[in-house]
């Protein structure tokens, strides 16, 4: 593994958003009975969620980036890359970029990437905006991640059902004094511990040529894939910049869950202050969990920030680490955006029946 | 050095009974416990005590305690 780095880049701004809809432990208990959900919350550290059951992965990135944005910090029209990672886009065609792109008026000249990537998003797409900026192709960029996880769930797995949740981030990106110091790495032949399969099949005189399978998760092989990828890629990261654990400020990793960042935080070395734990309430949010952490993080824009580690790992398999410096990044506290009351009551329709509406 | 004490109140700890019911032929199977989320704390207690993986065919083929303590010592015999 190989350090890299990107120079002449900042963090201008990050936030987030999140469902107003919670689902609770006592939800949870009636589904699936108050003592097993008690041992569950006890080890993954979720007691509660945020589940949408009307917005789109769509809504919930304009509502991000809107809260960013109305902070001053950039203007629409000044935005000239918008970049989306998503794993529940809101339609195969287009992409849930080119429907943000619309939303927030965003000038025609604007660069639109979409990106398919899980829980290690934040840091490829934070590459990829950083080469942009410093290679100058783009002056401001919002980095936008959101998922719709608990749409594409087993609702009967407690497993999963109290593990993911629904949220969105924006994060603005220009050019700058600071740089992006990073190793990351992906491993195909993993590919099957987390996973999504879409199978297409045409059935004659129906509008539907695809199904989407719920998310398949194997605990074990994930497990496996953490303990050995996370603390080596940090370990590595903070050698090649000749830094340590002690000398970290912040050591923000992928928020899977308390259990998991418990073991990692003990193997990397690192003191429990100084590696935030914020899940609770929210869940496992995919590529959004890091910018919400940086988003309700106290440190974020202060000199408590400069030396700070971002690490993603997740579906791929795939991870990544970033050392950036953070003092002058303003975190902008997350909004909470509520259902669509005039939807609410009807249910979901098929492709092939919104054609025919 | 693996700390023998420690690891057996972890193992009780992830299936969630006292651990002086921790007998060699209690078994798992029939225990609501022994989850995918209980095999998880066992392969990550076993890599952060011993340095080494569990695979998720090796934590299947655990029928009882004995069969989870023998693993564990596998895995440590292995180590050194």
């Amino acid at each position: 593994m190989s350090l890299l780095t990107i120079e002449g880049v900042a963090i201008r701004a990050v936030t987030a958003a999140l469902p107003e809809r919670r689902v609770t432990e006592e939800d949870f208990a009636e589904l699936f009975g108050a003592k097993e959900v008690a041992r569950i919350a006890k080890s993954t550290g979720i007691q509660s969620i945020r589940e949408t059951k009307t917005l789109h992965t769509s809504d919930l990135i304009i509502a991000a980036c809107r809260n960013l944005l109305d902070q001053g910090h950039a203007a629409a029209q000044d935005i000239d890359g918008l970049i989306v990672v998503t794993q529940t886009p809101d339609s195969w065609v287009p992409g849930v970029g080119f429907m943000v792109q619309q939303a927030l008026g965003l000038p025609q000249h604007c660069l639109v990437l979409n990106v398919a990537a899980g829980c290690s998003g934040y840091i490829s797409a934070l590459v990829q905006a950083g080469a942009l900026i410093s290679s100058g192709a783009c002056k401001k960029i919002l980095l936008c991640t959101g998922d719709v996880t608990t749409r594409i769930l087993d609702e009967r797995d407690r497993h999963v059902k109290m593990l993911f949740g629904d949220a969105a981030s924006a994060t603005l990106l220009e050019p700058g004094a600071g740089k992006f110091e990073f190793i990351c790495g992906a491993d195909g032949s993993g590919g099957a511990a987390l996973q999504s399969d879409i199978a297409y099949a045409r059935e004659a005189g129906s509008h539907v040529c695809a199904t989407i399978q719920r998310l398949q998760m194997d605990g074990t092989a994930v497990m496996n894939f953490a303990l050995s990828r996370v603390p080596q890629t940090v370990k590595a990261l903070l050698e090649a910049t000749g830094s340590s654990p002690a000398a970290l400020d912040l050591l923000v990793l992928h928020q899977a869950n308390a259990f998991m960042l418990n073991y990692l935080r003990r193997m990397i070395g690192v003191a429990a202050e100084k590696m935030p734990v914020d899940i609770d309430g929210v869940g496992n949010t995919s590529s959004t969990s890091i910018p919400i952490v940086l988003s309700r993080h106290a440190a974020i824009g202060t000199p408590q920030a400069e030396h700070v580690v971002l690490c993603g790992f997740g579906a791929g398999l795939s991870w990544g680490a970033l050392k950036v410096d953070l003092r002058r990044t303003t975190a902008v506290a997350p909004c909470e955006v509520p259902e669509k009351t005039a939807l609410a009551d009807e249910p979901a329709l098929a492709p092939s029946e919104r054609l025919q509406a | 050095m693996v700390d023998l004490v420690k690891m057996r109140a972890s193992i009780a700890e992830i299936l969630f009974i006292p651990v002086d019911e921790l007998h060699g032929e209690t078994r798992l199977e029939n225990s609501d416990n022994w989850d995918s989320m209980a095999r998880i704390g066992i392969i990550a207690l076993v890599f952060e005590q011993v340095g080494v993986s569990v695979s998720g065919e090796e934590i299947e083929r655990v029928v009882t305690v004995q069969d989870l303590f023998d693993l564990i010592d596998r895995k440590i015999k292995d180590a050194a």
